[in-house]
Formats: C-alpha cells, sequence, structure tokens
C-alpha cells in the first residue's frame, strides 16, 4: 500500500444477505478497500465508481455504494478515514437534509410572494379566459342550467302576454344603456315562485321570481333589481365566476391536496371574489339606470326593504332578528353584508337624487305585477 | 452457507440506542424548509412538482429512521411517481371518464337503461381500481425501500386484492359499517402476508375478535353523541326550524346557495301574529317559537365525544395492526393509547390550519416521531439469515393512488 492510503474501521454489507461485518477499509489513491481478515483485499471500488448513499451527513460517517454492486453497503466511521475519502471522491459527501437559516427564509418569502401574486393577478387572467370562452359554449352551458333550475322551481314560466311586454320593453331599455350588444345573449325569465330573489345564469338568462316582483314597492324597485343582473351579464361576471373557481381549483389543490384546509381556503378566496362583483354591479346598476333615463336611487332602499321585511310606505315595521349576526356572518356569505351595500348604494344615488322617469307607466306596471295569472 | 464469512465474523452487534430498535433522529428545522421549498416550487410548476416535493420529503423520513442503530434508504424518484401519474392518467383515467360521458349521451338520448348501467360499471371500476391502487402503492414504496443495502418487497400485481377489498366494502357497506374489524383483520392479512424484507416474510396474525371490544364501544359513543344531537334538536322544534332554513329569502342571489339564513328570516312580529307583508292571506313565512341555543350547544358536547369514540378506535387498530406484525424472528409491539393518538392529531390539525396546510410534511414528521416513540421491536434476528429480495421490481409507481385521490403521503 502507497504512502497517501488511510486506513479505517467501517460497517460493510455486501447487499447478498442483510449481514453487517466489521471491517478495516483502505482509502488508497484510486480505489476503496475493503480488508478481509489479514488485510486480504477482499473487495476493490474505483473511487469513480462510488456513489453516495442517502443518508443525512454527519462528519464522523459517510455511506457509500459502488455501481458495480449496487446492493453493497460500506460505511466508513472515523474522522480521519472519512475525511480521507471526501477528498479523494468529492462526489459521496452527504447532502444536507433540507434547507435552514437564510435558505429557509428565503423559500418561506418567496412562497408567499408569489401566492400573493398569483391571487392578485387572477381576476384579470380569469377575465381574459372568460373572454376567449366561445360564446356558443356559454349559450350551451346556460341552456343547462337554466333548465336545471326550471327541475328545482318548477316547470312553468310567467307569460301574460302584457306584463310580458312591459317587462320586455323596460328590458331593452336597461340593456342599451348596459352596452349588451345585440349579437349578446341575453333572455329574461319570470318564474312563479314566491321566493324574493332575482338572478343572473351563464348564456345570458336572467331570472326574477314572483316575489319579488310581489314584494317591490314600485316599478322603479324592479328597474333596479334588473339593472344589477343585467349588469353580472354585461360584466361576464358569471361566467368570470366560473373560470375563476375552475382556476383556483386547479391551483390550489396542486399545492395545498385537496384536504379539507383546501377546500376551506379556495371557499374564502372565492366568496371573497364573490362579493367583489356584487359589488361592481351595484354600482353599475346605478349607472345603467341613469343612462336609459330612469331612477336610480330606489336599489338601496329596495334591498333593505327586502331584507328587513318592511314596507317604505309605512307598513308594518318587521325587524330581522338576523341582521346583528348577518355582520359576523360576511366573511361567508357571497354578498357584502347588506348595510354595506345599502350605505354603498345610498351614496351613489346621491348623484341621481332627483332625476329620471319611472320606469313603468301605471298600466304597465300592474300589468307588470300580474304576470305569473295565466 | 457453508463458506466462511469473507469479511471475519465480527458481525455487527444489533445496537439499541438508547435501549430502542425503532427511532427517529429526524430534526424540525430542515423539515420545516422543505415544507416550504416544496411548497414554493409546486405552485410555481402548477402542481407539477408534487412528485419531486413527495420523494424528498419520504427521502427525509425515511433516511432519519433507524432500526437497530441503521438508516433506512429510500430510493424511489419524483420521475417514477411522475410516470405512474401519467400512464394511468392516460390509460386508465381518460377511458373511464370518456365512460361517463358516453353514460351521459346515452341516458339524454332516451336510453336511461344502458346509460345507468354504463354509468354503473364505470363507478364500480374506479372504486375496484382505488383498491388496485392501495396494493400497488405500498409494493411501489416496498421495493424503494431498503436497509443494509437489502430491499424490502412486494409480489403481484394487486388485482386479486384489490377485488377482494372491493369485495370487503360492499359487505361492510352492506352490514353499515359492523364488520370494519373483520375487514380490517382480513385485509391486512392478505396485503402484509405479501410483503417481504430480503427473502424474509412478514406475517400479519391478527384476529377480528381483537378488535371487536374496542368497535363496540367506539360505536357506543357515536351512537350517544347522535343521540344527545338529534334530541335536542328534535326538543327545540326541529320541524320549525327545518322550515325557517328552506325560506331562503335572500335578496338577488346570483344562484349560488351560500346565503347566510340569519339576515332573511322576518321573526314574528311583537303580538305573535303571522307577518303578511304583501297582504295576499298568505302567511309569509313558518313562524315558530324563537330558536333556541340548546341544539348548537348540544353540538359542543357531542362533537368531541364522537371524535374521541373515532380516536379510540383507532389507537386500538393502530395497537392491533403492530402487536401482531412479525417479521420473521422480529415481534412489533405498539403502546399507542387514545389519548396521546388524539393529542398527536390535534395539534397536527392545528399546524396544518395554521399554516394553510404548507406544514403538512411537518405534521408527517410530527406523527413519526410519535409511532417510533411508542412501537417498539423485540427480538433478535439472524441477519445473515436473511438473502436479498430477488422479486421483480416495479419501475414507476404509484399512479392509481395519485390519479383517484387516494395518497396520504
Amino acid at each position: 500500500m502507497g504512502t497517501d492510503t488511510t486506513i479505517g474501521r467501517g460497517h460493510f454489507s455486501d447487499g447478498l444477505t442483510a449481514a453487517r461485518t466489521e471491517v478495516d477499509v483502505a482509502v488508497e489513491a484510486a480505489a476503496l478497500v475493503v480488508l478481509g481478515p489479514g488485510r486480504v483485499r477482499r473487495v476493490v471500488w474505483p473511487l469513480l465508481d462510488l456513489r453516495p448513499v442517502d443518508v443525512p451527513g454527519h462528519g464522523a460517517e459517510v455511506t457509500v455504494t459502488c455501481i458495480a454492486a449496487p446492493d453493497a453497503r460500506l460505511t466508513l466511521v472515523g474522522e480521519a478515514v472519512v475525511g480521507a475519502l471526501l477528498a479523494a471522491a468529492p462526489q459521496v459527501a452527504p447532502k444536507p437534509a433540507g434547507p435552514t437559516g437564510r435558505s429557509l427564509l428565503a423559500w418561506a418569502v418567496g412562497g408567499i410572494v408569489v401566492t400573493t401574486l398569483v391571487l392578485v393577478s387572477l381576476p384579470a387572467i380569469t377575465a381574459l379566459a372568460a373572454r376567449l370562452l366561445p360564446p356558443s359554449v356559454e349559450r350551451v352551458w346556460g341552456d343547462q342550467v337554466y333548465a336545471q333550475v326550471r327541475l328545482l322551481l318548477g316547470p312553468e314560466e310567467c307569460t301574460e302576454t302584457q306584463g310580458f311586454a312591459a317587462l320586455e320593453r323596460l328590458v331593452g331599455r336597461l340593456a342599451v344603456a348596459a352596452g349588451l350588444e345585440a349579437t349578446d345573449p341575453f333572455t329574461i325569465h319570470v318564474l312563479p315562485s314566491s321566493m324574493v330573489n332575482a338572478f343572473a345564469l351563464p348564456g345570458g338568462h336572467v331570472v326574477v321570481l314572483d316575489g319579488l316582483l310581489r314584494k317591490a314597492a314600485g316599478p322603479d324597485d324592479v328597474a333596479g333589481v334588473l339593472a344589477h343582473e343585467i349588469a353580472h351579464v354585461a360584466r361576464r361576471h358569471v361566467t368570470q365566476r366560473a373560470v375563476r373557481d375552475f382556476g383556483l381549483d386547479l391551483a390550489l389543490t396542486a399545492t395545498t391536496g385537496s384536504g379539507g384546509m383546501g377546500e376551506i381556503g379556495r371557499s374564502l378566496v372565492a366568496l371573497a371574489y364573490s362579493r367583489d362583483d356584487e359589488r361592481e354591479a351595484d354600482e353599475a346598476a346605478v349607472t345603467i339606470l341613469a343612462g336609459a333615463g330612469l331612477k336610480a336611487d330606489r336599489l338601496g332602499p329596495f334591498l333593505e326593504t327586502m331584507t328587513a321585511g318592511r314596507k317604505t310606505d309605512g307598513g308594518p315595521a318587521h325587524r330581522s332578528d338576523g341582521e346583528g349576526a348577518a355582520g359576523y356572518l360576511t366573511i361567508i356569505s357571497t354578498h357584502p353584508a347588506t348595510a354595506e351595500r345599502i350605505a354603498i348604494l345610498g351614496e351613489l344615488a346621491l348623484a341621481h337624487a332627483d332625476t329620471g322617469e319611472t320606469a313603468l307607466s301605471a298600466t304597465e306596471w300592474a300589468a307588470l305585477q300580474t304576470i305569473c295569472e295565466n | 452457507m457453508n463458506t466462511p464469512p469473507p469479511f471475519g465474523t465480527a458481525t455487527v452487534t444489533l445496537n439499541r440506542p438508547g435501549g430502542r430498535a425503532l427511532m427517529t433522529d429526524a430534526p424540525s428545522g430542515p423539515m420545516i424548509g422543505l415544507s416550504f421549498k416544496n411548497w414554493l416550487l409546486t405552485i410555481l410548476t402548477l402542481g407539477l412538482y408534487s412528485f419531486w416535493a413527495k420523494t424528498n420529503v419520504r427521502r427525509f423520513l425515511w433516511s432519519h429512521t433507524l432500526a437497530y442503530g441503521e438508516r433506512l434508504e429510500y430510493t424511489g424518484t419524483g420521475k417514477e411517481l411522475f410516470i405512474g401519474t401519467l400512464v394511468v392518467a392516460v390509460a386508465v383515467f381518460a377511458p373511464l371518464a370518456a365512460l361517463g360521458t358516453v353514460s351521459q349521451y346515452l341516458i339524454e338520448s332516451g336510453e336511461p337503461g344502458l346509460g345507468a348501467a354504463v354509468q354503473a360499471f364505470q363507478v364500480v371500476a374506479i372504486l375496484y381500481l382505488v383498491n388496485v391502487g392501495v396494493y400497488r402503492a405500498l409494493r411501489y414504496r416496498l421495493s424503494r425501500t431498503r436497509w443494509r443495502g437489502v430491499r424490502f418487497g412486494m409480489a403481484g400485481g394487486g388485482w386479486l386484492y384489490g377485488l377482494r377489498a372491493f369485495g370487503w366494502m360492499l359487505l361492510t357497506g352492506l352490514t353499515l359499517g359492523l364488520l370494519v374489524p373483520l375487514q380490517t383483520a382480513s385485509l391486512t392479512r392478505r396485503l402484509w402476508g405479501e410483503a417481504r424484507f430480503g427473502d424474509a416474510a412478514f406475517t400479519f396474525t391478527g384476529r377480528a375478535g381483537e378488535l371487536y371490544k374496542a368497535f363496540f364501544v367506539a360505536m357506543a359513543g357515536m351512537v350517544v353523541a347522535v343521540a344527545i344531537v338529534v334530541g335536542s334538536f328534535a326538543a327545540a322544534g326541529g320541524a320549525a326550524v327545518l322550515a325557517a332554513m328552506e325560506q331562503s329569502d335572500t335578496a338577488m342571489d346570483d344562484g349560488g346557495d351560500e346565503d347566510a339564513v340569519a339576515d332573511s328570516l322576518p321573526a314574528a312580529d311583537d303580538a305573535g301574529v303571522t307577518p303578511d307583508i304583501d297582504g295576499d292571506g298568505v302567511p309569509d313565512v313558518v313562524t315558530g317559537p324563537p330558536l333556541s341555543p340548546l341544539p348548537f350547544l348540544s353540538l359542543i358536547v357531542a362533537i368531541p365525544l364522537g371524535m374521541l369514540s373515532l380516536v379510540y378506535y383507532q389507537a386500538a387498530t393502530i395497537r392491533f395492526l403492530f402487536n401482531n406484525l412479525r417479521l420473521g424472528d422480529i415481534r412489533f409491539r405498539a403502546d399507542v393509547g387514545a389519548g396521546s393518538l388524539f393529542a398527536l392529531a390535534f395539534v397536527n390539525l392545528l399546524i396544518a390550519a395554521a399554516s394553510l396546510t404548507i406544514l403538512t410534511p411537518y405534521t408527517t414528521l410530527r406523527t413519526l416521531r410519535y409511532l417510533c416513540d411508542k412501537v417498539e421491536m423485540d427480538g433478535e434476528p439472524d441477519f445473515a439469515a436473511i438473502g436479498q429480495n430477488r422479486q421483480a421490481v416495479p419501475g414507476s409507481g404509484e399512479g392509481l393512488v395519485s390519479v383517484f385521490d387516494a395518497t396520504d403521503m
């Protein structure tokens, strides 16, 4: 053996059995040698053929294998021989387990920055993606969703001629003011449900429920609601929301798995964007009403009516017990707290306080109120 | 073997550092760092990195686990997981998804019977394959684990096991869960009976009877919890609560159904007269006595009771699994109690929640520490008598559990 050989102790498994033997090892100029009894050279592994075995590093031990004997394992014990091997065959140096200290901070900060960027740019990305959805696809999808709504609320539609004509005229004015093109799909439906509600579906379907028509104090209340829903259609909120939910699902599943926490996180983020949409629709509604030359100050008060169960013509007051609870429920509701919306709408309406004409004539309003009596 | 060992007879004595044959020295800091790194890279690659992320978590955990003072190795790669998923996505998932579309088409074009049959076939196929996937995932992980250079392994493709497991799934479902201990005992025997270390076989000798005691205690706990909830809701006028919740009165819903019920319920006025705001003679909403807090208080009792029952059974199951597992002369022993298991699970949940699941790998580390603390290996095996594993090694892995989302690590 040459003078640049280091000898030390080690453990050896030959890979043929699970036995492990204490051996002497020699780190030579070109090979790592396992010595048997009497210093016989039992196993010779060229340094270049050594490969590290994935064990966490610590200074006094290193484990290696050889490409010619991939099942065998040799562990060197003792700083001298370990140091000699690492100097002669640096490729077997153990790798650290995971990032710590500054590295850890860098990864954590990087992760937070990227996630924030994604969430912030998501509206722009989804708006773009929603625009790329072919209108024909959206129409088919919208028809399917509307069919399901009919399944839930009953197959009847309210189509009493005069009432429906009045409605279509009003809707037409609002659609023009909203900038909807003749080619944009848009259909208005009235369904005979006593629920006080109206909503927009994909493909330009807007559904108004009879309960809402009955609860309204006058045609301007209804016009406000219609303007809000048409704003959703014009801004393509419904499609964008679907694309965004899908995108969020994809992004957050990739990073957080589909466990319970992922679901909750996804829901919270999705709901936050929903509330942004509602706010935008409220603002757009006022603009649309004003643009159509109609009264623009009834949406806020009507909202208040619907949620507090009180008619503004001085009827019996029924305050909702739930209003207080609704405060903390904001974060889980798709609509910003109603009080907040009413306040914002009130401010927006100030600019249009005494302008605009009533949405429908007395005859038209009477006809609309009986639209579900066929 | 007759030839004298070439390296002398100085076999390394079996180490029990600190008196323990099974232990872990995994450090928390680097694991937390690794969790963040995995998370960031997974986001940046829209999930593609997840295969490599899983792999480096496993390498970390395996290499910090010591049996008789010597470390385990994990030799799997991210590429193998990626290819496994790709293969299953193309060869299994895509055809099954297509079947779903076909069945929809059949239903809509007037062949509801045939459509339903195709759909049923799709569901059955998926359930069967998920069970096959469980077998194959264990087989992959075993084949990528080494100790002293000797591989673990498992033979077979899991097709028969999948059938058995699927059958048990049906049977247990039909009997409303009463057969769960039997299912556990039978399937564990089939699964681990095929596992090998080198050429030494694992054996599982657990009998369901052992587990039934704990099972019935847990069931009693669950039944009591459910009874508390049902009873208190019934006492508080359940019918009124349900009816009020059905009246979704929120304005200008955009089609979603997440409305806060609370801000849409008009309450009875002070005179107790049913409100009839629009004056059409029809009451607006079914009114009843105001909602008492009793039903919700009962949840405070019932939910922990239910969870404790589950944890109690889970702890019994873990003890059952380890205490009846053998590898040659090695016997496993687990000392897992419901209390400590609950504490582990609860803190893990808090960590995962607070970190938005970024630190889930760290919770796995905590679980590993817990298990290494509670599980022990008894016996003095003659390792020289265990030969290298010569079974065919799967080329890639875990496609099924990955695609059908049945994986946990």
